[in-house]
């Protein structure tokens, strides 16, 4: 990483100030939330609710600060003498490190923090669910995503890598998004992705297309092929930005 | 390094920002960037620095073409008043050094301490002067082959204006390099520039140097009837009567006025209020 893509990271990953307070005004409600729910569990309480663990909340930081970067930054980064090709690769790897944070950060809290509350029996977790669906009649279930998408059942190691892969393509598309939504193009693209979605879902054939995709980047049985097409699609989309910044007025 | 526009023109919309100029610095200098509010002069460095494409034309540095694609190395421009991150200015100056090659972060600090700027303080704490300093502060200590300066004095009192000055003949005299300004503050820069470039509509109207003003550009007065039959092979810019006296502004060579018509040499001010068409009668 040379000199002015270092300085360029460091700035926007200082600069994301918005993305920071979202996320944590989020992740501290729904933390407190199920906290809470966890003490009233263990006390012998009720519930019957499915909420997603507090941990993916932090998913948020890198969709707003992908949002954030091309939306604010690059003008200001040029206005301290930064360059297009700096801006280029010092957002990819700002995207990249954000997504090493937040996966490592909610592997944490999924093995530590969400293990706590069920190992206290205050709630239960997607196995138990899993095994038993009628315990949502009566329970607080909390589930991380990296158990839904199975990347879990690997160990931490994959469930850290496999997250981090898929973090990484998802920061990248809404970068790539947000950065041509001043363009023609990028109504085009939205017009296409919307009509995809529109056309692929109600149609059961290009639905099954669709179901493929979506397990070739999360559900896959795979854990090399899901973490190798997530980083093959990051890098073809991104990209994509190479012409859009070297044509973007300052 | 030279610099060059050839048939240059810049479309937003309908309308001609720059419409076809062509022109050519040749040596290192500070140049100023005259022109009234919407003449071109934003535009003008935007499309040097690689900001902005051209809509037609071609902008060549060393021989290089210019666009938003090739941006040049060598041209440092921060565009007066822009967006800034708000981290305290100290942080500012660091990450304008770490993000420009040839930044002198010694020089900027020593200019911060000059103009009594507290690098503790955050962006959004300045005023709009203090705010303008530091952008002309990160603009200037690059070390750069050309520096482009948009408005730099803008909000500033006469002493900083003053200090201003002086510091821009102190860096261009430590790194001697091509300094264009842009200002509309004409005869304050005259102290500090040698060669002037005039826009007006999007088109150059002159380039010359300061000294060639001083000794072309001049005002006969007198009586109409004295003062009108001298003005023939003469290039008068612009008249102004009042009654049967008359003030003829002439840029060109000097004449020997016969008695009852005096000649004065004209301001920088007044001749730029000619040049671009500010008549008065």
């Amino acid at each position: 990483m040379n000199k002015q893509t270092w300085a360029i990271t460091k700035l926007n990953i200082r600069n994301i100030n918005m993305p920071y307070f979202v996320t944590g005004i989020v992740f501290v409600t729904m933390f407190m939330q199920q906290a809470v729910y966890a003490i009233i569990m263990a006390a012998g309480g009720s519930a019957a609710q499915l909420s997603p663990s507090a941990g993916i909340y932090l998913w948020l930081l890198v969709i707003l600060a992908a949002i954030r970067i091309p939306l604010k930054n690059f003008r200001r980064i040029t206005n301290l003498g930064g360059k297009r090709g700096g801006f280029f690769t010092g957002s990819i790897a700002s995207l990249v490190v954000l997504s090493g944070l937040v996966s490592a950060a909610n592997t944490v809290f999924h093995y530590a923090i969400d293990g706590l509350f069920i190992n206290s029996g205050g709630l239960k977790g997607y196995e138990a669910f899993i095994q038993d669906p009628s315990l949502m009649d009566n329970n607080y279930i909390i589930v991380n995503l990296i158990e839904l998408f199975g990347w879990t059942s690997r160990g931490i190691f994959f469930a850290f890598i496999q997250q981090f892969a898929f973090l990484i393509l998802l920061s990248v598309a809404v970068y790539t998004l947000t950065a041509i939504q001043d363009k023609w193009y990028g109504w085009v693209t939205d017009a296409v992705i919307a009509a995809i979605l529109g056309t692929f879902i109600p149609i059961a054939p290009l639905r099954a297309w669709l179901v493929w995709f979506l397990e070739l980047i999360t559900f896959n049985s795979n854990a090399l092929i899901q973490i190798a097409a997530c980083l093959v699609l990051s890098v073809g989309i991104y990209a994509l930005n190479k012409p859009v910044f070297a044509r973007k007025a300052i | 390094m030279m610099i060059e526009f050839k048939n240059v023109s810049k479309k937003y919309g309908d309308t001609n920002a720059i419409d076809g100029i062509s022109l050519q610095i040749p040596e290192s200098g500070i140049y100023c960037l005259l022109g009234r509010n919407g003449a071109g002069k934003t535009t003008l460095m935007k499309l040097l620095a690689g900001h902005i494409a051209a809509t037609d034309g071609d902008i060549k540095i060393g021989g290089k073409r210019v666009s938003p694609a090739q941006m040049p190395d060598g041209v440092n421009y921060i565009e007066s008043g822009s967006a800034q991150f708000n981290m305290k200015l100290s942080a500012l100056i660091d990450a304008a050094a770490e993000l420009q090659n040839d930044f002198d972060r010694d020089f900027a600090r020593e200019m911060a301490k000059r103009f009594e700027l507290d690098t503790n303080k955050k962006y959004k704490q300045l005023s709009f002067g203090m705010k303008t300093m530091l952008t002309a502060i990160i603009t200037l200590a690059n070390n750069s082959e050309i520096i482009l300066l948009d408005e730099p004095v803008l909000g500033f009192d006469a002493i900083m204006r003053e200090q201003f000055n002086t510091l821009l003949l102190e860096s261009y005299h430590a790194h001697p390099r091509v300094i264009i300004v842009s200002t509309h503050l004409i005869d304050e820069i005259a102290k500090v520039t040698e060669q002037l470039i005039i826009i007006n509509k999007g088109k150059i109207l002159l380039q010359t140097g300061i000294l060639d003003i001083d000794e072309r550009a001049y005002t006969l007065s007198g009586h109409t009837s004295a003062v009108t039959p001298l003005l023939d092979g003469l290039n008068c810019i612009g008249k102004t009567t009042a009654g049967s006296v008359m003030a003829a502004h002439i840029y060109g060579d000097r004449i020997t006025p016969p008695d009852g018509v005096s000649i004065e040499p004209m301001s920088l001010q007044d001749f730029f209020i000619k040049i671009v068409g500010g008549e008065s009668k």
